[in-house]
């Protein structure tokens, strides 16, 4: 599938129309459930955190520290690229598969346009260019939700939590996580784009494709997840 | 001109085309007609190249389209015009978006040319304005058909490939897509393949027909040649027109006073029924005086 992509565009104009599209629809139809997702996620970390250290002798700004690791390191690049994978992905499959079904690519492929390249591609290069973006909305968001909750409920001052925030900051961990997040923005584009694509069938094949291509790809990014840790951490 | 040469398609073990060969005459209207199973759409997605096939050649003006370089395929598909059975209409685009999409891939003109284009050949598909910023689910399906073949037109295509044009359509409909598929293969001197089982379009448009039975092709003509054909499956076949069969059989009555032989049990008496014939076994015209009752006949009181 990938040779066929990497072919010269017959329109350069048409293919940057193409990928501004997919750009929208990914990063920008996107935000709103990461934005959610990442602000409860850090509230709950703050609030579970808190919960756990009991002991006196801990000051309050581990848990400053405890949220801002978790949520850099593994909650807003993996929870929120699974949470893609659903929306992302099963959106990628259902709309190739559909186009493929009621032969919109025979069409195109009639009319001389590379497919792959022309439906496929511009998908993939959006995907790796706004999910990384969406990733680091997503700590931001999930650092703030955690001094709010923090503060809110009574746990932690947001001075003590800013204060926590900065020490012992990393920031190897910020660019592993970026590269967590090109890898899972890959995966959540070329494996329901595959399934989409490939399609034989009806309707009813649309929606085993796509309930297969998130599937898929879930479990090919928790393996990811572990492989890239073992590997750079 | 494209020459199929010795066409065989399989899936598995499963032969869909068996050895076809045939010649679409540039120019004209050339129709695959054949029963649905018989392996028409395949020997169509053949022809324009998105099945290969398993043997044989698809000639397009001497040279093999699969012996071809993926630019020169490229090329050879920039002249080819596809309605297809379900319009395939893009869902995300309008009307004007959808027939603007292969100028805007392929033509380096400015936006108000292409822009006059787009109207100029939905115009000529007779679709009003109205319906020119509506999305494809907007539309009716004779409407869609007519958006779909604006676009297989709009850059002025050397070959049109209508995969039939006229399923889920109104028999109103259908004679007026079946005319404007006839009228577009005159006026921009394409050569038209068309795949129907509608035995209309055959009699209205069919300048060139390949009838094909079973994956092979059996029998091979003009529309005024189909009526006089003794091809005993082709005759079962486009007895299910009535027009053609009605055509057909006065035909056999005024020159010979019996029907074509080996016709199915079915059509017989189907025949017998419709055209209130005294018909024995062998299909000859019984001893009435009159083949035709009239109703008086029926009704001597009257």
């Amino acid at each position: 599938m990938f040779n066929g992509m990497l072919r010269m565009p017959e329109n350069k104009k048409m293919y940057w129309k193409q990928f501004m599209l997919q750009c929208n629809d990914i990063g920008i139809g996107s935000l709103g459930i990461v934005c959610i997702i990442s602000f409860f996620i850090g509230a709950v970390s703050t609030v579970q955190t808190a919960y756990q250290l009991v002991s006196p002798i801990i000051p309050k700004t581990t848990i400053a520290q405890i949220v801002r690791d978790s949520v850099i390191l593994e909650f807003a690049p993996t929870l929120s690229c699974i949470v893609l994978a659903g929306v992302v992905g099963s959106k990628i499959a259902s709309e190739l598969g559909n186009m493929r079904v009621s032969e919109q690519i025979d069409a195109l492929e009639i009319m001389g346009i590379n497919t792959k390249a022309y439906l496929i591609l511009p998908k993939i290069v959006a995907g790796v260019i706004t999910i990384p973006l969406l990733i680091i909305l997503s700590m931001l968001l999930g650092i703030w939700g955690g001094r709010l909750a923090g503060s809110a409920a009574g746990i932690i001052d947001p001075s003590i939590f800013d204060k926590g925030l900065l020490m012992s900051f990393n920031g190897y961990n910020v660019f592993f996580s970026l590269i967590k997040s090109f890898a899972f923005a890959f995966i959540i584009t070329s494996v329901p784009s595959f399934y989409g694509y490939t399609v034989k069938g009806g309707a009813l094949e649309i929606g085993h494709a796509s309930t297969r291509a998130v599937v898929i790809s879930c479990i090919l990014l928790l393996l990811a997840d572990y492989v890239l840790s073992a590997l750079l951490l | 001109m494209i020459d199929l040469r010795n066409i065989k398609k399989s899936f598995g073990s499963k032969v869909v085309l068996q050895e076809l060969s045939a010649t679409m005459e540039p120019g004209k209207c050339n129709l695959i007609i054949g029963a649905s199973g018989s392996g028409k759409t395949v020997l169509m997605k053949c022809i324009v190249g998105l099945l290969q096939p398993s043997s044989g050649q698809v000639l397009y003006d001497g040279r093999d389209y699969f012996s071809m370089t993926t630019e020169e395929r490229k090329e050879i598909r920039k002249v080819i015009g596809m309605l297809f059975q379900g319009s395939a209409l893009f869902d995300s685009q309008t009307v004007e978006q959808n027939v603007i999409f292969p100028l805007d891939m392929f033509s380096t003109d400015k936006y108000a040319i292409k822009r006059d284009r787009v109207r100029e050949v939905l115009k000529r598909v007779n679709l009003s304005e109205d319906a020119f910023k509506k999305y494809p689910a907007e539309i009716s399906g004779g409407m869609k058909k007519r958006v779909a073949l604006a676009r297989a037109i709009v850059l002025n295509p050397k070959y049109l490939f209508c995969d039939e044009p006229n399923s889920g359509l109104d028999p109103q409909t259908s004679i007026l897509i079946d005319k404007l598929i006839n009228e577009i293969t005159q006026e921009y001197k394409t050569t038209t393949i068309m795949n129907t089982h509608d035995m209309n379009s055959v009699m209205e448009i069919g300048d060139h027909i390949v009838y094909m039975h079973q994956g092979e092709k059996e029998w091979e003509g003009t529309n005024k040649e189909i009526i006089y054909s003794e091809n005993i499956k082709l005759n079962n076949f486009i007895f299910a027109s009535d027009f053609l069969q009605d055509a057909k059989h006065m035909r056999m009555i005024q020159e010979t006073g019996e029907l074509p032989k080996g016709l199915d049990e079915n059509v017989r008496d189907a025949l017998e029924i419709k055209l209130n014939l005294d018909l024995d076994k062998d299909g000859q015209i019984g001893p009435t005086e009159t083949n035709f009752k009239t109703s008086e006949d029926n009704n001597p009181s009257t």
